[in-house]
């Protein structure tokens, strides 16, 4: 028996490996990398349509400015005053049937809630859409303050506008 | 073993890890969509929030607050302030120095609002009100927005005053000049004695100026009054009348340029009175820097106000010359205005066989066959110095030549006997002003100062304004002899223009404010744009004279300008005694008068305050959030 070609051969197999052992921890970090970079986009997808509707909410008067379920094209809740909230507005949107605010609120294919609390006495004065937020991922969330404005008096409030893909 | 064969593998097992690693250490450095930018986006919008509602939200909104509750039974926030806003009445507590309930009542409503991994500063005018920290803030923001009606430090009951000079008294002068003018050059007239001989020897004759100017009727007393007399007289006498009173009578053999004392200058309308005799030799006229020079103390009123709209009639001096007549008016509109009318009225007496008008370097009207008395009008706004419509600032001369060609320094042939330009001769102008100031509490002031030095070609004069709201400017140059000069102007932060001896004009141009569009276009008042002498800086003039080396400009020639000077102060601090406000005022409005040179009779209002405070501020709030 030739004890030198033997040896060679293990060289290779120990090499090789080596090698494949590489090639899987390499294979595994690059998936990763590349999930986080999906996951950031996503959020960066989120988080400029959230910051441009929450926007829209608490500082304008929706388009049109008298809009109702059957004309409207922009969802706004404020009055004459940017962060001065009707409440008649409000409760309109209370009224939407989710799938149709989500699509008003170009959020087709995302999920959504909105919140509105008295930061004074913390209580939640309207809560509307996809309440199981607590257990997405990727949830993306603004808090908005402003003041809700019920005809007797100015309500110092958060609007939470939160949206996740799942 | 093979020892080479391992080596080997080795060798290439660190290769492919060298490229893997960079490979993947090259793909986690692709900028990914951090947190901390979701973060901060988040507190800009919680930050603009954030303003709006301090603003926004009145106390009656946060009576369900305990602490305003209690700040409302304890009488700390009155209910007439029920509706003041947040930040007003934390205005209110800063400035009544109550930092303490300031700061809880900020801390309150925060604390409320600010999530717990978000910080905040919150200042009244750089004094801090309240503050969260957190640890490690990787952002941060700042917002500011002001409040009028607050001011630290002030007490918002007692006395205020403020003061102004009822009457206010200071030095002005006036000047008056006269563009130059003449009686028409040598006479080329071939006088025959015999068929062979002829002389040439018919000069200018006699020349008479006669010119009306107003001193305001509001002066306490004529201080100085002198004439500059810049005039041509080769041999004869000439003879200087004010008001009908002989103030100067003497011979002349020559050019001349000196100061006359003059009297009898009064307020109300005056009337100067030039006589140059006919010459032996040459012929009588004026040289450019012929002015009247009046001091006075003048008593007025506060105020100054300008009309959009301006419609004036400059009127011409009359003058009697013989045996013709040529002068140069000059009148300037200020730069961008827009001009909507200009006119030329002129009445000539006697005239025997030539007319011709010039507007700047226009020839605008010629009369071969002229002759007797003769009224010319003229829409002359084409020819006038802009830019559709909107005045370049340049000033404008007006150049009649009557009995004598422009082109000639000698009468034409039949020009004989007196020839008059009427003092009824006029140039109408109407423009309107883009702007107008119009402010009490403003006295507009005229001064005017000498180039001094020694009689250069090219003269420069620096011109400092530190404290002086200009409203008008102009150079009157003095000189014996002239033909065409080029004038400019700039500031201390500007490079000086430079002479271009081809074009013949300072470059770069826009530091140009005239140049002489003919010769003898040299007027005795130009006019500077304002806009081109800027306040808090020293400025410069520069003149040159480029119609012949002996063309000097003279020390005497002088810069008149125009500013306003205040003489008022308003409401400051809060006295405890009326005597302490009274005092205060007064000292302030001396301060304020004193560089300008005024005094008067000082009035004073003064007035009890009780949380009067939209009479102050405004006072800057200041957010700072971090995250």
């Amino acid at each position: 028996m030739n004890k030198e070609s033997q040896l060679f051969s293990i060289d290779v197999g120990i090499t090789f490996l080596v090698f494949v052992g590489f090639i899987v921890i390499f294979v595994n970090l690059w998936n990763q990398n590349v999930r986080q970079l999906d996951e950031s986009l996503l959020k960066q997808n989120l988080q400029e349509k959230i910051s441009f509707y929450s926007d829209y909410l608490v500082r304008t008067k929706g388009y049109p400015e008298d809009w109702n379920a059957s004309n409207v094209l922009l969802i706004g809740f404020a009055g004459d005053e940017e962060n001065i909230l009707l409440i008649s507005k409000i409760e309109k949107f209370m009224t939407l049937n989710y799938t149709f605010a989500r699509s008003k609120m170009n959020l087709n294919g995302k999920e959504f809630y909105l919140k509105i609390i008295d930061v004074i006495n913390n209580k939640t004065l309207y809560s509307y859409g996809n309440l199981s937020y607590q257990s997405a991922t990727n949830l993306i969330q603004v808090t908005r303050f402003c003041l809700v404005n019920d005809s007797t008096k100015l309500i110092p409030s958060k609007l939470l506008l939160g949206v996740w893909q799942d | 073993m093979h020892k080479k064969a391992f080596i080997f593998s080795l060798e290439l097992l660190v290769a492919l890890s060298i490229i893997f690693s960079s490979i993947y250490l090259l793909t986690t450095t692709i900028p990914f969509f951090e947190d901390s930018l979701i973060k901060e986006e988040n507190l800009n919008v919680m930050g603009q929030d954030l303003m709006q509602f301090i603003t926004k939200t009145r106390i009656s909104d946060l009576q369900d607050l305990q602490l305003v509750q209690d700040y409302l039974n304890l009488g700390l926030i009155e209910y007439k302030d029920i509706n003041a806003s947040f930040v007003d009445v934390i205005g209110t507590f800063m400035i009544q120095n109550k930092f303490d309930y300031a700061k809880n009542l900020t801390e309150e409503v925060f604390e409320k609002l600010i999530p717990d991994n978000v910080g905040y500063q919150v200042y009244f005018d750089n004094v801090s009100i309240a503050n969260k920290t957190i640890s490690n803030p990787s952002s941060e923001l700042t917002l500011k927005t002001l409040l009028s009606g607050y001011a630290l430090n002030r007490s918002l009951e007692g006395y205020i005053a403020r003061a102004w000079l009822n009457l206010a008294s200071f030095n002005e002068t006036k000047i008056i000049s006269i563009s130059p003018i003449g009686s028409g050059f040598k006479n080329n007239t071939c006088v025959k004695w015999l068929w062979w001989w002829c002389t040439k020897t018919v000069e200018g004759g006699n020349l008479t100026i006669v010119k009306s100017f107003d001193i305001p009727a509001d002066i306490e007393t004529v201080v100085n009054a002198e004439l500059m007399l810049s005039i041509h007289e080769e041999g004869g006498g000439v003879w200087i009348y004010v008001n009908d009173v002989l103030q100067h009578e003497e011979y002349y053999d020559d050019k001349v340029y000196e100061r006359i004392p003059i009297h009898n200058v009064t307020s109300g309308t005056n009337v100067i009175k030039i006589i140059q005799e006919m010459p032996s030799n040459y012929h009588a006229h004026t040289h450019p820097g012929f002015l009247l020079k009046v001091d006075y103390v003048r008593v007025r009123r506060l105020g100054y106000k300008e009309d959009k709209t301006v419609v004036i009639d400059k009127r011409f001096p009359e003058i009697i010359a013989s045996p013709s007549v040529w002068e140069t008016f000059s009148f300037d509109i200020p730069r961008g205005d827009n001009i909507t009318n200009a006119t030329l009225h002129l009445e000539v007496l006697n005239v025997d066989d030539w007319g011709e008008i010039w507007v700047n370097d226009n020839q605008v009207w010629v009369n071969s066959s002229a002759q007797g008395n003769m009224t010319i009008d003229l829409d002359i706004l084409p020819y006038v110095n802009h830019e559709n419509n909107v005045s370049t600032g340049e000033t404008n001369v007006i150049a009649p030549y009557f009995d004598i060609k422009s082109q000639d320094d000698y009468p034409t042939e039949n020009a004989r006997g007196n020839i008059i330009i009427s003092n009824n001769s006029f140039v109408h102008l109407e423009y309107q002003k883009p702007e107008t100031i119009q402010k009490y509490g403003l006295i507009p002031i005229t001064h005017s100062f000498e180039f001094g030095g020694t009689a250069e070609n090219d003269k420069s004069v620096e011109f400092p304004l530190s404290y002086h709201e200009l409203i008008n400017a102009y150079v009157h140059l003095a000189q014996i002899y002239s033909w065409k000069v080029a004038l400019a102007a700039w500031n201390e932060n500007q490079t000086a223009p430079v002479w271009d001896n081809t074009l013949k004009e300072w470059v770069p141009e826009e530091m140009q404010f005239f140049k002489s569009s003919t010769g003898r276009n040299v007027p005795s008042s130009i006019y500077i744009p304002i806009d081109m002498l800027v306040k808090n800086s020293t400025n410069y003039v520069e003149a040159r004279d480029f119609g012949g080396t002996g063309n000097k400009i003279l020390p005497e020639s002088t810069i008149e300008y125009t500013y306003l000077a205040p003489a008022q102060v308003g409401y400051a601090d809060v006295y405890e005694t009326e005597i302490q406000a009274i005092d205060d005022a007064i000292n302030r409005l001396q301060e304020l008068v004193a560089p300008y040179n005024i005094t008067g009779e000082v009035n004073y209002s003064v007035s009890s305050v009780t949380n009067v405070r939209w009479l102050w501020g405004p006072a800057e709030v200041k957010v700072v959030l971090s995250r």
